[in-house]
């Protein structure tokens, strides 16, 4: 069992390149915000938060001129695959077997390949961050509704259906789930913890 | 000891708590055999629904929501060929080879009393070594607790995530989030741009939900063809057979649970190393060395049983330093600071009650879920028909409205949306999520013991006292070891390369 941490460069990749950068400008406000602090409060963010910035400029320079290992597993997934093989999982070194242990973790972390596997992903994030706004802004300026104090809870329910009918739940299940739901949590945190939702 | 173990049962056998246990059991076990939704994962998302409950019936809930994960985990592993988690990956070969040959229940039964052997025997470990670290923890002071953080960072940076420079990334991104809020010095703001709900800093449950429950759920949302396999139903193998075998292995249990407990002591892949090791060394050692990857019970036993072990070890650093294992341990060292107990060093200091509870809690509902997976046999591969769509749409409506109903704070739940994006980008570019929660978690102490080490010490403190010295060289030794090795070796492979096309230029001219 061997499981290669691939030199190959990878392709310009823009999403991480932003990543990085996203990350650069959060920390460098902080770093910056930092210096304008009394000494003793700005002292430990300035110790970590100096080498951090300058780890994130390394990262995006490498992550530009592409190289950085590329590591999502399309390598490494193959070779674990193949290391499945007891015979080889017994003559294995430790080394080998912690990379082939820390592979499988990342196997199960790894973002999606497949593009209808990424459009349903994408159209989750965007759900969940419809329900979030919806039901944020309507809370913070609109006044309640149906005896509710906020709408997070008819929210809930609207977003519920709205997604079961995507993932094409018959009408009956949709409504007998979402209804379910929503009065489940309604009971345990408005009734019972006395939350006001 | 026994006292306190004694007690901490009755404890968790007062009021609601065999109901939490029971509840965080089953579900436990549903996540367990749910590709996609790990136990960390789980037990970050039931954090909310915590607050209501005592301190120790809180954190008992949460851990068997955990360990129960692990055996719902080896339920698809042996029956579909997935493993619900990455430490049962290595029992897939045998396990999955079984089920074909109609063993399955063999393999269940074996896998899950392997399981319980394992955690007893790692439970019992740590509970041996408990009186030892508690001595070390009783003999730090500052300087050695700041190390000792320094070290927990360090040795999970390079164990986790994409690269070690990334993992000290990541590790930074969570100190530099924890220093938002009040200064604990002068007490004066910082980073809060005067944004009032910044105050208080960053609460840990946004963070913890979105970072680990996002990219989950995303994950759960998008796997619905990965659910419905169904297993091989021809069996005919009897649970009292898979007994049998792992009693019959009895010294490899014992061997495997030993290198579990020791990898468990290791912060980083923990579980899935040792089963990987352990499943090697079973291959190794066994007389039926042809049999394995065509059904051989001890490549089952061997896995299994190390990864249960390990959560023993896991135990350990996260209770006695406050330095999680692993991301279960990682949630549940949150889970501890949000239920107001003294996570970390300064828990081996006071009352042990709540480590005699945590050890309880982790030894139970392994016991309870290892008999609802023997009761239901090969009906367990039901549980993995649960759509995932349905349940991630179902479980973020619930845990976005747990979240609001924890403050009644509409920001949270914006904030537990923001840590889920950023929570799925760092899993997609390689950045370790667990180091940014540990450290988020170990922010306040790394501050802290600075500023008590300077005023008390002096900065000679951090390397004039043996124990933070020692700690320090080891950080220095873990962070620099692989590059100064490659350093070393360097000239004696440039040396042996030089040799060898020397050897072979002579045997080509010698050659007629």
């Amino acid at each position: 069992m061997h499981v290669k941490s691939s030199q190959v460069r990878a392709p310009l990749d823009r999403g991480r390149v932003g990543f990085d950068l996203l990350l650069v400008v959060f920390i460098g406000t902080l770093v910056i915000s930092a210096t304008q602090l009394r000494p003793q409060a700005a002292l430990v963010p300035l110790i970590i938060g100096v080498p951090t910035l300058a780890g994130l400029l390394i990262r995006t320079v490498l992550d530009l001129c592409r190289w950085g290992k590329d590591h999502r597993l399309s390598e490494a997934g193959e070779e674990l695959d193949a290391s499945l093989d007891p015979e080889t999982i017994a003559s294995a070194s430790l080394a080998d077997i912690a990379r082939a242990a820390r592979a499988e973790v990342e196997a199960d972390e790894q973002a999606p390949t497949d593009p209808a596997e990424i459009r349903r992903q994408r159209f989750f994030s965007l759900w969940v961050l419809a329900f979030v706004v919806v039901a944020g802004f309507a809370s913070t300026f609109l006044p309640g509704i149906l005896g509710f104090h906020t709408y997070y809870v008819p929210c809930a329910f609207v977003a519920l259906i709205v997604i079961f009918r995507v993932i094409r739940l018959s009408w009956v299940k949709t409504i007998a789930i979402s209804a379910g739901v929503v009065g489940l949590l309604y009971f345990l945190l408005a009734i019972l913890l006395e939350v006001r939702l | 000891m026994i006292e306190g173990l004694i007690a901490a049962f009755w404890d968790l056998m007062s009021g609601p708590s065999p109901f939490y246990l029971l509840l965080g059991t089953v579900i436990g076990l549903v996540v367990g055999v749910l590709p996609g939704l790990g136990g960390g994962g789980a037990m970050a998302l039931l954090i909310p629904f915590t607050f209501g409950m005592e301190a120790s019936h809180a954190i008992a809930f949460l851990m068997a929501v955990g360990v129960s994960s692990g055996i719902g985990g080896q339920v698809t592993s042996i029956l579909v060929s997935i493993p619900g988690d990455p430490p049962n990956a290595a029992t897939v070969i045998d396990g999955y080879a079984m089920t074909k040959l109609g063993r399955a229940k063999e393999a269940l039964s074996a896998a899950t009393f392997g399981s319980m052997f394992g955690a007893t025997i790692g439970l019992l470990l740590m509970l041996a070594v408990l009186p030892f670290a508690r001595e070390l923890v009783l003999a730090f002071s500052y300087p050695e607790f700041f190390m000792i953080a320094v070290l927990g960072l360090v040795m999970i940076s390079k164990l986790t995530g994409d690269s070690t420079h990334k993992g000290l990334i990541s590790a930074g991104f969570g100190l530099m989030i924890a220093f938002i809020g009040l200064d604990p010095v002068s007490g004066n703001q910082r980073f809060t741009f005067g944004n009032l709900y910044l105050w208080d800093g960053i609460d840990i449950v946004p963070p913890l939900i979105g970072l680990f429950a996002g990219a989950e759920l995303l994950q759960l949302y998008s796997s619905r063809s990965n659910q419905s396999l169904a297993a091989h139903l021809d069996d005919k193998s009897t649970i009292w057979g898979g007994f049998r075998a792992t009693i019959r292995n009895w010294w490899l249990v014992l061997r495997t649970s030993l290198l579990g407990f020791g990898i468990g002591l290791v912060p980083g892949v923990g579980g899935t190393l040792a089963a990987f090791l352990a499943y090697g060394h079973a291959a190794k050692t066994s007389k039926n060395k042809a049999q394995f990857g065509k059904g051989a019970v001890e490549g089952v036993i061997a896995p299994e049983t190390a990864n249960d072990a390990d959560k023993g070890g896991g135990l350990l650093p996260t209770l006695a330093f406050g330095i999680p294992a692993g991301v279960i341990m990682a949630v549940l060292l949150s889970g501890l600071i949000l239920h107001g107990v003294p996570a970390g060093p300064n828990l081996l200091r006071g009352d042990l009650h709540i480590v005699y509870v945590l050890v309880v809690a982790s030894f139970l509902p392994r016991m309870l879920a290892g008999a609802i997976v023997l009761a239901l046999g090969t009906k367990s591969g039901v549980l993995t028909r649960i759509r995932g769509d349905i349940l991630a749409a179902t479980i973020a409506v619930i845990t976005l409205l747990s979240v609001f109903a924890l403050r009644s704070e509409p920001l949270d739940v914006g904030l537990t949306l923001l840590f889920g994006y950023i929570g799925h980008a760092m899993v997609k570019y390689g950045f370790s999520r667990i180091t940014f929660l540990i450290g988020l978690v170990l922010g306040g102490l790394v501050e802290q013991t600075y500023h008590q080490t300077m005023t008390t010490f002096g900065p000679s403190g951090f390397v004039e006292r043996p124990f933070a010295l020692s700690i320090l060289i080891a950080a220095i030794v873990i962070l620099f070891a692989p590059a100064l090795t490659r350093l070393v070796r360097r000239p004696f492979a440039a040396a042996r390369a030089a040799r060898d096309s020397k050897a072979a230029e002579r045997e080509r001219v010698m050659r007629p």
